[in-house]
C-alpha cells in the first residue's frame, strides 16, 4: 500500500513538474515532456507553470501564474488553459485568481461553472462572464 | 432518365461546391502565425494558435508551391482580434488546421503529397507580391482554391482579400524598386545593422523591409548607394534577426467626417495652436459620455463600452492619452514630462501591439487592458475621477499640454522599448535594476526622489484585447 502511494506521488511530482514555460520571440508557451506546447499569455513578467488538475470528467485546466499587473496596485494574475482530456483541444485561456499583494483586496477568486453543454467562466475583476460552448 | 439524374448530381455537387467556400479554420495543431505568409523564418512569427483555437479568414496567398496561406483574425480567446498568416499544406498530413464552410462543416480539399522546405518559403519571400510564382506549377490544390479567390478582391499579385487594407505584402525587390522611384523613405532611425532596412511610405504610417541585395545598387541614388554600401561593410555577416511587421493601417470607420466638435483638431498636426480646440474637443467627449452627469467609480461596465461606441478611434486615442495620463501621474505634474511618459508607454504598448497582429489596436485598447493600469480597476475612482474634472482644473490642463508635447516629441529607440512602469511604493517580482531606464523627454528628467514612477524596458507582457471594445 504505502508503496503503491509513493508511486502515485512519484508518478503526480514528476507530471507537475514536467511542464516548462519556454520564451521564444516575446511569446511565451508552455511545454509539457512530449514537446506538446501550448502558447500562454504574460501579464507582466515571466509566467510560470502552477498545476494541472481536473475540471471535469472531459476537461482540465493547466494552471499557470500569468504574471504580476499594475502600476500602483499589483495583482499576481494566475490563468487557466481549458483543454479537452482526450486530445488537448485548448478551448481557451481564462483567469482563474487575482491576488493583490499591495492592497487589501486579499484574492479574487473567477467563478469556474460547468453546466451541461457549457462552461461559464464569471470574472469580478473585470466584471465580465465568458459562456465556452463544449463542442 | 439516368441521364438527367446524372446531371441533377452534377448540378448539386456543383452548387454544394460553389457555396463550400471556406470562411473560417479551426486549429488541430499548435500553428505558427505570421506576419507575412512566409513561414521558414521566425523573424516573421507573431506567436502561435493553440489547438482548438478558432479564426476567420480574410486574405488567401496562391503563391506557395504546394500549398496555400491564408491570413486569418482570430475569433476567439486570448488572441481574439490578432491577424496573421498560417500556412495549409497540399499534403494532408502536414495540415495543422481544419478549414471550414460558412455552415462550421469541414471543407474537403484534395491531397497532394509535397516536401515542405524553407528554400521554398525564402522563394516566396523574393517573389511576394509579384506575378512569378501565381501560375507557377498550378496544380489541382491550389485549383480548388479558385472559387475562394473569385470571391475576394485582388489585393497584390496572386493575394486575394476581403479587406484588402489588411494586405501589404511587397518582394524585396519592389521595395527598393518604390525606394529607387522616391515612392518610399529610408527608415534611417530604426537601421539596426545588418543587411535588412526599414522604409517607411509618405504617411509615415506604413513600414516595410526589406533585403538588399548587390544587383538592388545600381538602380539607387548615388548618395544611398554610399550609405547602403557603407552600412553593409561595417557588418560582415548580413544576416537578419529581426524583421519587424509592416504597420498595417487598418480602416477605421467613422474616422473621417465624423467629429465631435473640436475633434477634427485631431486629424492634422498638432502644435499650441491646437490647444483651445483640443479644449473643446475633451469637453464634446466628456459630453457625450457622461451627458452632463457625475460620473461614478462603478459606472465602470456602463461607460467603458461607451467609449468605443460613442468616439471614433481618433478620439478613442486622445481620450486614453488624457485620462490615463490624469489618473495616473496628474499628482507628480508639472513638470507635465511625468505625464507624457505615461502617453509614451500607451504609444509603445500600441505599437507592440500592432507589431504583433492586432492591426486595428490603438491607444485605449492599451489603456483598458485588464489590471494593467491601475487606476481602471474595479473600485478604482481614478478615471471618473478624471472624467468629472472641468478642464480648467490644473491636471487637465497638464495633460493638454502634454498631449500636444507628445505630438512633438521624437523618441529614442531605447525609449520605444520602455512599456512598463509603477509607483516607488510597490515592488512587482519582475523588478528589475538592469531594465530601469531613466527617463528623459525634450532634456527633462523625470523625478527621481520623492514619490514618482520607475520605467523599465523588456519586461515580458502580452497584448490583449479588453472585454469592453468588442474587437
Amino acid at each position: 500500500m504505502k508503496l503503491r502511494l509513493a508511486l502515485l506521488l512519484f508518478i503526480f511530482s514528476s507530471s507537475a513538474f514536467s511542464w516548462e514555460v519556454v520564451k521564444k520571440k516575446d511569446e511565451f508557451y508552455l511545454v509539457d515532456s512530449n514537446k506538446k506546447s501550448f502558447a500562454i499569455i504574460s501579464e507582466g513578467g515571466v509566467p510560470s507553470f502552477i498545476k494541472v488538475e481536473s475540471f471535469s470528467p472531459e476537461l482540465n485546466r493547466i494552471i499557470y501564474k500569468s504574471g504580476v499587473a499594475g502600476t500602483s496596485e499589483l495583482k499576481e494574475i494566475h490563468r487557466a488553459l481549458l483543454v479537452t482530456k482526450k486530445d488537448m483541444k485548448v478551448l481557451g485561456d481564462f483567469p482563474v485568481s487575482y491576488q493583490s499583494l499591495t492592497g487589501n483586496e486579499g484574492k479574487v477568486e473567477v467563478k469556474w461553472r460547468l453546466q451541461k453543454d457549457r462552461v461559464i467562466i464569471s470574472d469580478p475583476e473585470t466584471e465580465t462572464t465568458e459562456k465556452i460552448q463544449l463542442r | 432518365m439516368v441521364s438527367k439524374l446524372v446531371i441533377s448530381a452534377l448540378f448539386i455537387l456543383f452548387v454544394c461546391n460553389a457555396w463550400a467556400l471556406p470562411q473560417s479554420i479551426v486549429i488541430d495543431e499548435q500553428t505558427v502565425l505570421a506576419s507575412q505568409p512566409v513561414f521558414g523564418r521566425e523573424d516573421y512569427h507573431l506567436g502561435a494558435l493553440n489547438p482548438g483555437s478558432k479564426a476567420e479568414i480574410i486574405s488567401i496567398s496562391t503563391q506557395h508551391e504546394h500549398g496555400v496561406s491564408f491570413q486569418v483574425r482570430s475569433t476567439e480567446g486570448a488572441n481574439r482580434g490578432q491577424v496573421g498568416w498560417v500556412y495549409l499544406s497540399s499534403d494532408e498530413a502536414k495540415r495543422k488546421f481544419s478549414v471550414l464552410d460558412e455552415k462550421n462543416n469541414e471543407v474537403s480539399l484534395p491531397h497532394i503529397p509535397s516536401p515542405v522546405t524553407n528554400d521554398e518559403d525564402d522563394s516566396v519571400l523574393e517573389h511576394l507580391g509579384t506575378l512569378k510564382r501565381v501560375n507557377n506549377p498550378t496544380n489541382n490544390f491550389k485549383r480548388a482554391f479558385i472559387p475562394l479567390t473569385k470571391s475576394m478582391t485582388p489585393a497584390v499579385d496572386g493575394v486575394y482579400s476581403k479587406i484588402p487594407e489588411l494586405v501589404s505584402v511587397k518582394s524585396d525587390k519592389s521595395i527598393w524598386d518604390d525606394f529607387a522611384s522616391g515612392k518610399l523613405k529610408l527608415d534611417e532611425e530604426s537601421y539596426k545593422g545588418g543587411n535588412i532596412f526599414t522604409f517607411t511610405d509618405e504617411s509615415g504610417s506604413n513600414k516595410y523591409h526589406a533585403a538588399f541585395k548587390p544587383e538592388y545598387l545600381g538602380s539607387l541614388p548615388e548618395n544611398i548607394q554610399e550609405i547602403v554600401k557603407v552600412e553593409l561593410d561595417c557588418d560582415e555577416t548580413p544576416t537578419p534577426s529581426v524583421r519587424p511587421t509592416p504597420q498595417v493601417q487598418a480602416a477605421l470607420p467613422g474616422q473621417r467626417n465624423n467629429w465631435l466638435p473640436g475633434c477634427d483638431v485631431l486629424s492634422g498636426r498638432i502644435s499650441e495652436n491646437s490647444k483651445n480646440k483640443l479644449d473643446q474637443c475633451l469637453n464634446s467627449i466628456k459630453q457625450t459620455l457622461s451627458g452632463g452627469k457625475r460620473l461614478r467609480a462603478s459606472d465602470r461596465t456602463k461607460v467603458f463600452p461607451l467609449f468605443y461606441s460613442k468616439l471614433n478611434p481618433t478620439e478613442q486615442e486622445f481620450l486614453g492619452h488624457i485620462v490615463t495620463s490624469i489618473g495616473e501621474a496628474g499628482v507628480l505634474a508639472p513638470p507635465i514630462e511625468e505625464m507624457v511618459a505615461i502617453m509614451m508607454i500607451l504609444e509603445n504598448r500600441k505599437d507592440y501591439a500592432k507589431s504583433k497582429g492586432f492591426s486595428n489596436a490603438n491607444v485605449l485598447d492599451a489603456a483598458l487592458q485588464p489590471s494593467q493600469f491601475s487606476m481602471y480597476n474595479r473600485g478604482a475612482h481614478h478615471w471618473s475621477d478624471a472624467l468629472n474634472r472641468e478642464n480648467s482644473d490644473n491636471q487637465t490642463q497638464h495633460a493638454l499640454d502634454a498631449f500636444i508635447k507628445l505630438k512633438n516629441t521624437t523618441l529614442t529607440p531605447t525609449l520605444r522599448r520602455v512599456y512598463h512602469y509603477h509607483t516607488n511604493s510597490v515592488h512587482p517580482d519582475w523588478k528589475t535594476p538592469s531594465k530601469v531606464v531613466p527617463i528623459t523627454l525634450n532634456g527633462v528628467s523625470l523625478r527621481k526622489s520623492g514619490k514618482r514612477h520607475i520605467f523599465y524596458r523588456d519586461i515580458g507582457w502580452s497584448f490583449r484585447n479588453n472585454p469592453w471594445s468588442n474587437k
